[in-house]
């Protein structure tokens, strides 16, 4: 039920297959990755920037792509079945990189919490972060050597699809 | 290791995933010379290139800068202390009047230059943070200095020991926040200030090392590991280039950053693991008054736990290992029972688990010194009112009036449970004066109620933040990973190796 690739270096050109399919897109060069809101494609692109496993699982709704990076921090990307990631969620000891995994959506969360830290300075940095907005749903919160958090774009949610499941 | 999914779960899956058994890069690992590098791929810098560090956090905000070596005291009887291993603690508005700090506990420490007693200078308002490792301190405040970097091949290792004054770390490496000198101007790493790459947006991280953004002359992590990179089981992935985690070590000319893996030597440092009391701390604060709060109150840090007869561990004290296991919903902490509900929740995360497929989505419960608030679940969940979102408090718990909470336990992964009692007063009273230290202040972890998740997801997910003001009134400990209690505690009852905390 699932698929396991090792990649360990995006550089890498020294190749050798032993068995497989899929290989025609991990080949690309490297694009500008753009995870949450990005085709499946931009997954891949996640994995190598990231050096991780993965493993694809499905439900009836979508699949979940399941990116174990080397630091330990799991990321896990919803992938709706016209190809898009409608949201994504990660937990472990490091926060994994936001510019890359929110794609797009970075500038509305980086808006997002430069507003709450205006709007609230009393509240501590490494306090929990929500974001609810029309575009994007995040949040993040855990502690250092623990972190947890999700983001999804409402309006990308495949229909029947419960936003509690990204996780 | 393979996860498992689904495991008594319904029939939602379907097997149309085909099964591929390898596909496996094979990399030639010759040289790195011809290595394509990118800000994000780490390559094999010179070894005499300076190490720089980045810390980032959940608001969005990064620390940036050096890293070089340094003598650190901290307290003891020459800075304030009653005991070589005693500092004082304050909790005031903190340096900046302009920026004044609600909850945050502040201690005096002492920086040189390794191996000088004469080139020093003594940092008031440190703030103290039970919730990371290591010494950070703006570089404006060592300007006086000549701090050596640490490089990759910076061989001396940290030493410690004490004094007939103090509790001494020698050549540890600290981080130097807002450091210029490399890269010089703002050429910070673009993993670090996470400039978007995306879109056209120049919208990025928030850089906040100045003792301005601070509210503070730095932030002295005496948490619960050695090293900067370590999380509980002692990983340490910052010490190789093939696990090395995004927006952390760098190595930096004078006009560029390269992600660089260092070892844990050359990582900052938690100071007190270098002490000869070196097994952890307690934070002892002064009780607070509920419903009012105080304009400011003090208390005692004392370093090591049953090392000396001033730092034994209670026998009233309960033991609350961090989990170590990934797959509990506690990992890297413990289970906090709130109105006889376990946060987060083994039950309800099986059931989400059997209902998607999806596995856990939150962490343990922690104690953490620099939280200045107790931060847990949400509105619906707690049945606490959170404030007008018009009142400038919204990030914070406003009930009608003070909420007790007596019969709250936390309880570790190892069967340990510690009542843990607390009330919540509406932010807005409690921030009408000018007081400073409050022992009810609290928030939801899920301001604005995000997508309106599920009471089943808020319970499968809730967690608690236990921040200062759970320390008032209390002795609470913090014991360091991969330090060797003492077989013999000089008083109190027998001290387990870390991570840990009790109160």
């Amino acid at each position: 039920m699932k698929i396991d690739i090792r990649s360990r270096s995006q550089a890498a050109m020294q190749i050798v297959l032993l068995a497989g399919v899929v290989l025609s897109s991990l080949l690309l060069p490297s694009r500008a990755a753009a995870a949450l809101g990005g085709d499946v494609t931009s997954v891949e692109t996640d994995q190598q920037q990231m050096k991780a496993k993965r493993a694809v699982r499905a439900t009836a709704s979508y699949l979940v792509h399941e990116i174990t990076t080397p630091y330990g921090t799991v990321v896990r990307e919803y992938v709706s079945p016209d190809g898009k990631v409608f949201g994504v969620a990660w937990r472990g000891p490091f926060l994994p990189n936001f510019q890359q995994l929110l794609g797009d959506s970075y500038a509305t969360f980086a808006q997002a919490a430069q507003d709450a830290r205006s709007a609230q300075p009393r509240r501590s940095r490494n306090a929990p972060l929500a974001v609810a907005q029309p575009n994007l749903v995040m949040h993040s919160g855990g502690h250092t050597r623990a972190y947890v958090g999700q983001a999804y774009i409402p309006g990308m949610i495949p229909q029947g699809v419960d936003a509690q499941e990204i996780r | 290791m393979p996860r498992k999914y689904g495991k008594g779960g319904n029939v939602r899956r379907i097997g149309f995933v085909i099964l591929i058994s390898a596909l496996v890069f094979a990399v030639g690992c010759g040289g790195s010379s011809s290595t394509p590098s990118t800000p994000t791929t780490p390559t094999t810098p010179a070894t005499n290139t300076p190490v720089a560090e980045c810390i980032q956090f959940l608001d969005n905000s990064f620390f940036f800068g050096s890293v070089r070596l340094a003598d650190v005291k901290i307290g003891g009887t020459t800075l304030g202390g009653s005991a070589v291993n005693v500092a004082p603690l304050a909790v005031n508005a903190g340096p900046v009047p302009s920026n004044p700090q609600t909850n945050v506990a502040y201690t005096t420490v002492q920086v040189c230059t390794p191996g000088s007693t004469t080139s020093c200078v003594t940092i008031p308002n440190v703030a103290v943070d039970t919730g990371s490792s290591g010494l950070r301190i703006p570089a404006s405040l060592l300007s006086t200095l000549n701090l050596p970097n640490v490089t990759l091949s910076t061989s001396t290792p940290a030493t410690g020991g004490s004094t007939s004054s103090s509790e001494l770390a020698s050549s540890v490496p600290i981080h130097v926040m807002g450091d210029t000198s490399i890269p010089t101007g703002s050429s910070i790493p673009t993993t670090c200030s996470q400039v978007p790459t995306g879109t056209g947006s120049t919208t990025t991280g928030t850089e906040e090392d100045s003792v301005a953004a601070l509210g503070a002359n730095g932030l002295l992590g005496v948490g619960n590991y050695q090293y900067d990179c370590d999380f509980v089981g002692n990983l340490n992935p910052c010490t190789s280039s093939t696990t090395l985690p995004p927006g952390t070590y760098y190595t930096c000319t004078s006009t560029s950053c390269t992600a660089s893996a260092v070892p844990a030597a050359q990582q900052v440092r938690n100071p007190v693991s270098l002490f000869t009391d070196n097994n952890g701390v307690i934070l002892e604060l002064q009780a607070v008054t509920t419903g009012v709060g105080a304009a400011t109150a003090s208390g005692s840090m004392f370093f090591g736990i049953g090392t000396q007869t001033n730092n034994g561990l209670s026998s009233s004290a309960v033991v609350l290992p961090l989990d170590p296991s990934i797959n509990d919903p506690a990992w890297g902490g413990f289970t906090t029972v709130f109105n006889n509900v376990s946060y987060p929740n083994s039950t309800e995360n099986n059931l989400l688990l059997a209902n998607s497929g999806n596995t856990i989505g939150t962490v343990g419960s922690f104690l953490d010194s620099g939280s200045n608030g107790i931060f847990f679940l949400d509105q619906p969940t707690s049945g606490i009112a959170d404030c007008s979102s018009s009142s400038g408090e919204k990030f914070f718990y406003c009930p009608g009036s003070t909420q007790s909470f007596p019969s709250v336990t936390n309880k570790a992964f190892n069967g340990n449970v510690s009542p843990a009692p607390f009330s919540v007063t509406s932010a807005i009273t409690l921030f009408s004066g000018s007081n400073t230290a409050f022992s009810d202040l609290a928030g939801p972890n899920t301001p604005q109620n995000p997508g309106n998740p599920s009471s089943l997801q808020q319970a499968a997910d809730g967690y608690f933040d236990w921040g200062l003001p759970f320390f008032y009134g209390r002795n609470v400990y913090t014991a360091i990973q991969g330090v060797t209690p003492p077989s013999t505690p000089a008083s109190g009852v027998a001290v387990p190796a870390g991570p840990w905390w009790a109160y």
